[in-house]
């Protein structure tokens, strides 16, 4: 005989008639509770309907899993009972406890393990402290803001967002966070190492006075025999962040340090300082003082990804020898890859945070700074004009940071091809673009699919005649430079942008294929290996 | 036994502690198993559903719960609890694999959820309609005939029930679950076959 299939029997079992009783029917009936006069009708129906002998099967089962059901591990059930509180209702809908605790926690691994390499431990960003937080010094935090205080950091805002209930859940989590595997706990204490300071400064909402009070202690003079400039105490044994062309041609320099009161430039808070390694290209140096005193303030190093045109940003320096000048504007623009002509006569090349705020000769090498009084840039140079001023960027000053050894500039100007550089593209782009430097009119850069290398493509080649009938189409763009930009997609677009790095690119399509991100990769891995690029700038595509 | 499952939701939807816990005390293993019906989940993903089913349940649930008996608690929790898992599995194109089908099968979305086959039945037209109606009134005819008590064995049986588990929960004596069982598996073919399905 032919077995009953399945499908068919589920079909049955879901037939339902109009005269079907309700749950709370078919419930009494299955506990005897029915009203004696309506039983008939239910045995009735139920004697015909495969639909209600299932619901009713259903509902027996229900209650035969309610009472012995294996039990959910008891945590999980402790945790949630946290979700209701008879202290404070949670204002959102309480999905969203859930969700964003996930959210936490999934950022707390990524940012761990993208911080498992070391290189990467020096640029804990206070961005990634909430994720920290939860590791480490969640607790404290927690009794250290309660809900709905003003101050504290961006990291310590968000958690103060928590309601009561959330953050007792907040805190179930950190607890059990403790239980970690081998490798977590060796990340845990890699980044317990991290200046705690860097995670705990309430700064959030700071006023231009506060930022000015951090700042200033770690702001210092610059003192070379050739001239004044600023400079910035980034760690504790006495490192110092400067540009290079401060320092040009100095035999001996000095760095001073502000005295507690007041403003004088006095001879004890002077000490001696060498150069460690410098940077032509991206104008930045590093100095170490030679025997630094203790307790030196240092200011901690921003992210690149949190800079917004439009945020206040804050400097510190000695314009024209008037010390310690604090002043204040906004981000007019950041400048990936651009070009400018130092008064050291070299051709330098950086990514660049345009402010309107006042720098002059003398705030050369301070600090631009966030609100968190983070370091966002390092002050460098001024354009021709009212309010252009240009600091070197933090991405910038970590990548120099990080490379082992210095670049040297060109002179001004260059006019032949003579290299190319790789740079990080703006701030949500993956990839890199890559750039000829003043490339000769006839020649143009591109990638040598035979010799595996980049070169610069004679007239009549592929991508030449691309640029050929760009050019020709659009004479505008004879006045532009040309950018090869990678995306995820493989595709690589051509884009022009005028020498100053001005104004929206115009994007060029390349027939698709005919560059690929592979490609390029060993050219790539040749740029992280010389700093060029800073990896961490590289989202890689997946 | 009347309203006292309203009267604990309402006292766990104005945000007291002790009647949510008290819920959660009460419906955890039953939540907890249903998510054991779907064969492949994990236990950490069996885990993170169990909190998605709770919070669901306190965000939305229980503040549109529209019944007042704890039958209907518990097949609401059923469905709150499938729709999880199915959409769970659904985003992660995932097979249903599913230990009960029958019990989990969402009445009013009618969807099959059998690990046997995927074959999700087409809407019925006006002539289908019809035609199940004639062939639904020929089965409940035929129906008649077979003692409601063999039907819920036949059934029972049919959805991966042991013996031993419907003796027992048929309050029956051993040895006649099995004799019930062939007997109304008989009479169903029988049945169908003269419903002209088989």
């Amino acid at each position: 005989m032919k077995e009953l299939n399945r499908s068919l029997l589920q079909r049955l079992s879901r037939l339902q008639a109009p005269d079907c009783p309700s749950v709370s029917v078919l419930g009494d009936f299955l506990d005897g509770q029915i009203v004696a006069e309506k039983r008939p009708s239910v045995e009735a129906h139920l004697q015909t309907c495969p639909s209600c002998v299932n619901r009713l099967i259903d509902l027996r089962e229900l209650v035969h899993l309610e009472k012995e059901g294996e039990e959910p591990p008891q945590t999980l059930v402790n945790e949630l009972k946290l979700l209701v509180s008879s202290q404070e209702m949670p204002q959102q809908p309480v999905r969203s406890v859930m969700s964003r605790i996930a959210e936490v926690l999934s950022t707390t691994w990524a940012t761990v393990r993208e911080w498992a390499s070391p290189r990467f431990v020096g640029e804990v960003a206070a961005a990634s402290a909430v994720a920290v937080f939860i590791l480490f010094v969640g607790p404290t935090l927690l009794q250290r803001q309660p809900p709905g205080s003003q101050a504290g950091g961006e990291q310590i805002k968000a958690l103060s967002e928590f309601s009561v209930p959330e953050q007792r859940i907040l805190q179930s989590l950190s607890t059990a966070l403790t239980g970690l595997d081998p490798l977590q706990k060796q990340l845990v204490s890699t980044l317990e190492k991290l200046p705690k300071n860097l995670l705990l400064e309430e700064t959030r909402g700071a006023t231009n006075v506060e930022v000015y009070k951090k700042a200033a202690p770690a702001t210092v003079l610059i003192v070379t025999d050739q001239s004044v400039g600023s400079g910035v105490v980034i760690s504790s044994q006495g490192e110092v962040l400067t540009n290079w062309h401060v320092l040009q041609g100095a035999k001996q320099l000095a760095v001073v340090f502000k005295p507690q009161r007041g403003v004088e430039v006095r001879k004890d808070l002077a000490f001696a300082a060498s150069l460690i390694k410098r940077d032509q290209v991206a104008d930045l140096a590093l100095l170490k003082i030679q025997a630094p005193p203790q307790n030196l303030r240092v200011l901690p190093l921003g992210n690149i990804m949190e800079v917004e045109v439009g945020q206040d940003v804050h400097a510190i320096g000695h314009p024209g020898g008037e010390v310690w000048t604090y002043t204040t504007g906004t981000i007019s623009q950041v400048r990936p890859g651009y070009q400018w002509k130092g008064n050291d006569g070299l051709l330098h090349q950086s990514r660049v945070i345009q402010t309107q705020t006042a720098l002059n000769p003398g705030n050369s090498g301070g600090p631009l700074l966030n609100d968190q009084a983070e370091i966002i840039g390092i002050n460098s140079f001024r354009g021709e004009g009212e309010g252009l001023n240009y600091a070197v960027a933090v991405d910038m000053v970590k990548a120099f940071l990080q490379q082992a050894g210095g670049r040297a500039a060109a002179p001004v100007p260059s006019q032949r091809a003579s290299s190319y550089r790789m740079e990080p593209y703006g701030t949500n782009i993956v990839g890199v673009y890559i750039k000829a430097v003043a490339p000769p009119p006839d020649t143009w850069f591109v990638y040598d699919h035979a010799q595996k290398r980049l070169a610069y493509a004679a007239r009549g080649d592929r991508i030449a005649t691309q640029i050929d009938t760009v050019l020709r189409e659009d004479p505008a763009s004879k006045s532009l430079t040309f950018y090869f930009d990678l995306d995820c997609d493989g595709k690589i677009d051509l884009i022009g942008s005028d020498s100053a790095g001005n104004g929206e690119p115009d994007r060029y399509d390349l027939p698709q294929g005919s560059l690929k991100m592979a490609d390029l990769a060993t050219d790539l891995v040749q740029a992280f290996q010389q700093g060029i690029i800073p990896y961490s700038q590289l989202k890689m595509c997946r | 036994m009347e309203g006292e499952i309203q009267d604990l939701i309402r006292r766990a939807v104005a945000g007291e502690e002790k009647a949510w816990a008290a819920l959660i005390e009460q419906y955890k293993r039953l939540v907890w198993a249903l998510l054991g019906k779907f064969a492949t989940l994990s236990l950490s993903e069996k885990e993170d559903l169990f909190q998605d089913v709770l919070v669901v349940l306190l965000d939305k649930g229980l503040k549109s719960f529209r019944g007042s008996t704890t039958h209907e608690f518990r097949s609401y929790l059923k469905i709150i609890t499938a729709n999880e898992a199915k959409s769970y599995l659904r985003r992660h194109g995932r097979r249903f694999e599913v230990l009960d089908p029958f019990l989990l099968t969402d009445e009013a979305e009618g969807e099959t959820l059998s690990s046997s086959d995927h074959t999700v039945d087409p809407a019925p037209g006006p002539e289908e309609l019809v035609a199940q109606q004639e062939v639904w009134q020929r089965v409940r005819l035929c129906l008649q005939d077979i003692l409601p008590l063999d039907q819920e064995i036949f059934w029972m049986r049919e959805r991966g029930r042991s013996y031993a588990e419907i003796m027992k929960d048929l309050d029956l004596r051993p040895g006649t679950v099995a004799s019930k069982y062939h007997r109304a598996k008989t009479k169903i073919e029988e049945c169908l076959k003269k419903a002209g399905i088989l």
